[in-house]
């Protein structure tokens, strides 16, 4: 297992070097941030001061190495719009994303297990219908449209919620309901699935048959084998959720690194860009792996030696 | 035990992702999330009986330092905690404000006397060694945002006394103090105490409001300067929101708990306009919206480098149309974009009216009648609703025979393809762009638009260049005066643009405020009273 985890180390450093390597040349490919950050108003030299003031004037291969240094040293630079260091904005942003991440899975998770059992279990009943009928619906609702909803309805025609905002956990339950809509409806559809495959196994009939309480045969012996499928694609939403929805930290005034990171690639701020996608990689790596090590505490067959 | 080894590599790994989880967040703890409960209590009277009033704006701002918020939406923030040697009032001419007289006293010498009764709101005495330091650093090359209007000419100041000093100019330039009147004022030993990152989150000035916090995008909190030389401002904390998505301003005004919303949508104004506890208020501003013509060489279509093609396809859009139809009402047709107060306006020079049996003898009488197809780069980032005009354009054109394609972009990709990129080649024949600058000046058009090597100057045109550069150069006012009527008539003769209109900026304003717009695109709360 050790070596299994060293092995892993070592690969997750290359794919961030590579990472590292194919932002910093794509972002000097896409355009000029010395053009955004200047007045339209101003002047040519105005321009060329702004390159040289960030260090945009040496050759591109300085500029790489000089990343690279300061990325070992810990030091990812200034954001070019804000002018503060990029570690300390994404810090200061990462608590929301955060936040709103684990409540939102705290809802999506448990509910969508639950019903994708339901409806595995109570295939072709009204049950069935119900769960299949909201996962549809969670899935096909785009996120901007159910969150502008919720607003329209609990905080316009009936002000129970304040629509937009951060800090009090009446403002977290809007955003969190929108962000959990499409998450739970895709796990309990993946769930239903994956419990009707394994409903079929022979196994399943053998429990049964030496006498097993239903109970038992299904979460032991059913949810159990269903899960694998489960994991891997909770594995990548938990992913996508802890690096910021930008749709939903737009239309309740989240402020998430989901938003930080596009205001960041719209202006060009190689800094901020270059360490967000060096961040969003090293949570991906991690969630992988721990997914990964998931795999082996549900299914024993599954060895990483 | 093979059971509890299980157990304890799960708990493992779930701590492993706790650990994860939070390792962004070990700096910030829940003391830190500021509670804004209390300001979706209904915002205009707070909870602790303090005058609230309460704006949400699409973005936060970049920073705090003044000298480099420039333009932006930052500047409408510091606006409230700092003040200028001078300022604008509401008919556009230009007040002092922090200094009592400026007087130009030879060519190149010019003599400003300062109020005494001020001080910065963390003590800092306001003298004459704080404007100096001010305009120093504004001057520097560090914030080409603020000073690109006078670096070129100013030279050096000089302290006369602790509120006299002098402003020496290499150049003479009648326009110092509308230039140095654009520098805002920040406290010096604070300045230079915290250095330039300090000063992007904290700021101190003499205007009527401190800056109290700022959570980063979420909100800025500013409250009444208790030492400010101004009357005690009614509105006694003024809080900021970020709020990107106007459907959720929208909401938050029409719920209460938003009192001012700006830049609101032309799609947005019948939602608004139906209600009983919010109103509309506008303001004409200074910006204004063009279609140019690209007749650099290498221009694609060769068509718009003859006078009369460009003329016609003015002749050929109604303006006044696309005013009821699609900005709802809320703008101003201004015949070309010679600003009415520019110097030496013509009010005579009516432009283009409508008038496609025109555009089309005019296309005869150029070769063109079956017409020729162009494109138009457009950016509803730079102008709400460009792509929408760029299409009712369109259609206008297409009446005449001229096809014109309308290319939406994203604004900064449209930025990085204008702005000095000439030699790029990357903007089609015609792209809509839009220029703003200070009342009565027209220099920066001039200088940025018209004359050929403007940085977003896609002018070929001839005789545009001499004449922009005998009117830069021109010292005898009377001869001055014949280029400024000789260039409004220029305008039209040979239109390097297609004109569309003086943009205006739309509130909405909740009940409880009496406020309306004093100033182009800012908000300043010490003029707010409460209902």
């Amino acid at each position: 297992m050790l070596r299994y985890i060293i092995k892993r180390t070592l690969e997750t450093i290359l794919v961030l070097f590579l990472v590292v390597t194919l932002v910093f040349i794509l972002l000097r490919g896409v355009g000029d941030p010395s053009k955004l950050l200047v007045s339209p108003e101003g002047s040519y030299e105005d321009i060329q001061n702004i390159k040289a003031s960030l260090g945009l004037d040496k050759p591109i291969f300085i500029q790489y190495t000089d990343y690279i240094k300061g990325i070992v040293t810990g030091d990812f630079g200034n954001s070019f719009y804000y002018n503060q260091p990029v570690m300390d904005l994404i810090k200061e942003q990462l608590p929301a994303t955060l936040i709103l991440a684990l409540v939102s899975l705290a809802i999506a998770v448990p509910l969508a297990i639950l019903s994708g059992i339901i409806a595995a279990v109570k295939r072709n009943t009204i049950w069935d219908n119900i769960v299949t009928t909201f996962s549809i619906a969670g899935r096909s609702m785009p996120t901007f449209w159910l969150g502008l909803l919720l607003v329209l309805i609990f905080s316009v025609f009936n002000q129970i919620l304040p629509p937009s905002g951060y800090g009090s956990w009446r403002q977290l339950i809007m955003p969190a309901i929108t962000l959990s809509a499409g998450l739970c409806a895709s796990t309990a559809r993946m769930t239903r699935a994956s419990m009707l495959e394994i409903l079929r196994q022979d196994y399943m009939t053998t429990a049964r048959a030496k006498g097993v309480f239903e109970k038992k045969v299904i979460f032991h012996h059913g949810l159990r084998n269903a899960m694998l499928s489960v994991i891997t694609m909770l594995g990548l939403q938990i992913g996508q959720l802890l690096c910021g929805s930008v749709v939903v930290e737009t239309i309740f005034a989240w402020p998430g690194v989901g938003r930080l990171m596009v205001n960041a690639i719209l202006s060009y701020d190689y800094p901020l860009v270059q360490a967000s996608a060096l961040v969003m990689a090293v949570i991906f790596a991690l969630i992988n792996f721990i997914t990964d090590m998931l795999y082996t505490v549900i299914d024993p067959r599954i060895q990483y030696n | 035990m093979k059971h509890s080894k299980k157990s304890a590599l799960s708990l493992l790994l779930a701590i492993s992702l706790v650990i994860t989880v939070f390792a962004g967040c070990k700096n910030n703890n829940t003391a830190d999330i500021p509670d804004s409960s209390s300001n979706n209590s209904k915002s205009v009277s707070g909870t602790d009986g303090e005058s609230v009033v309460t704006l949400a704006q699409a973005s936060d701002p970049v920073t705090l330092d003044p000298h480099r918020a420039g333009g932006d939406i930052g500047a409408n923030i510091t606006k409230n905690i700092c003040e200028n040697l001078a300022v604008y009032d509401a008919n556009d001419k230009l007040i002092p404000e922090l200094a009592l007289s400026w007087e130009q006293l030879s060519e190149n010498e010019w003599i400003y006397n300062l109020r005494k009764d001020v001080k910065f709101s963390n003590g800092e005495p306001f003298n004459s060694e704080a404007v100096v330091y001010n305009i120093e650093r504004a001057n520097s090359k560090e914030y080409p945002r603020q000073a690109f209007e006078f670096r070129s000419y100013y030279d050096r100041c000089e302290i006369i006394d602790e509120y006299t000093l002098k402003v020496f100019t290499k150049t003479e330039d009648k326009l110092l103090p509308v230039h140095l009147g654009d520098i805002p004022m920040i406290a010096p030993k604070h300045a230079k105490a915290v250095g330039e990152e300090g000063l992007s989150t904290e700021v101190y000035g003499t205007g009527s409001y401190v800056l109290e916090s700022w959570e980063r995008d979420q909100q800025i909190v500013l409250k009444a300067n208790p030492n400010c030389w101004r009357e005690e401002p009614e509105v006694k904390k003024y809080i900021i929101k970020t709020i990107p998505e106007s459907a959720t301003r929208i909401a938050e005004l029409l719920s209460g708990t938003v009192d001012i919303i700006y830049d609101v949508n032309f799609e947005d104004l019948p939602m608004l306009e139906g209600q009983k506890n919010v109103h509309i208020e506008s303001k004409l501003t200074r910006r204004i919206p063009y279609i140019a013509f690209n007749t650099l060489d290498w221009t694609s279509e060769k068509a718009i480098k003859d006078a009369r093609v460009r003329q016609a396809m003015n002749y050929a859009v109604d303006r006044n149309a696309i005013i009821q139809s699609l900005m709802g009402g809320y703008a101003y047709p201004l015949p070309t974009i010679y600003r009415e107060d520019f110097p030496e306006h013509d009010p005579s020079i009516k432009g283009f009216e409508y008038n496609p049996q025109k555009a089309k003898e005019l296309l005869k009488e150029a070769g063109y009648e079956n017409g020729f197809s162009i494109q138009c780069q457009v950016s509803n980032g730079l102008l709400q609703k460009a792509t929408e005009i760029a299409q009712a354009v369109a259609s206008y054109l297409e009446a005449v025979n001229i096809k014109m394609e309308v290319i939406p972009m994203e604004l900064n990709t449209m930025r990085s393809i204008i702005i000095n990129g000439q030699e790029q080649k990357k903007a089609a024949s015609t792209f809509i762009w839009s220029w703003a600058s200070k009342p009565e000046t027209l220099d920066s058009w001039l200088t940025g638009i018209v004359h050929s090597s403007g940085m977003s100057s896609y002018n070929a045109i001839e005789g545009y260049d001499e004449l922009v550069d005998k009117i830069l150069t021109e010292t005898d006012p009377n001869v001055k005066k014949s280029l400024y009527l000789e260039f409004q008539k220029k305008l039209v003769e040979d239109p390097p643009y297609i004109y569309l209109f003086q943009q205006e900026s739309i509130y909405g304003v909740g009940e409880k405020l009496d406020w309306s717009p004093s100033d182009y695109q800012m908000v300043l709360a010490r003029e707010m009273k409460l209902r």
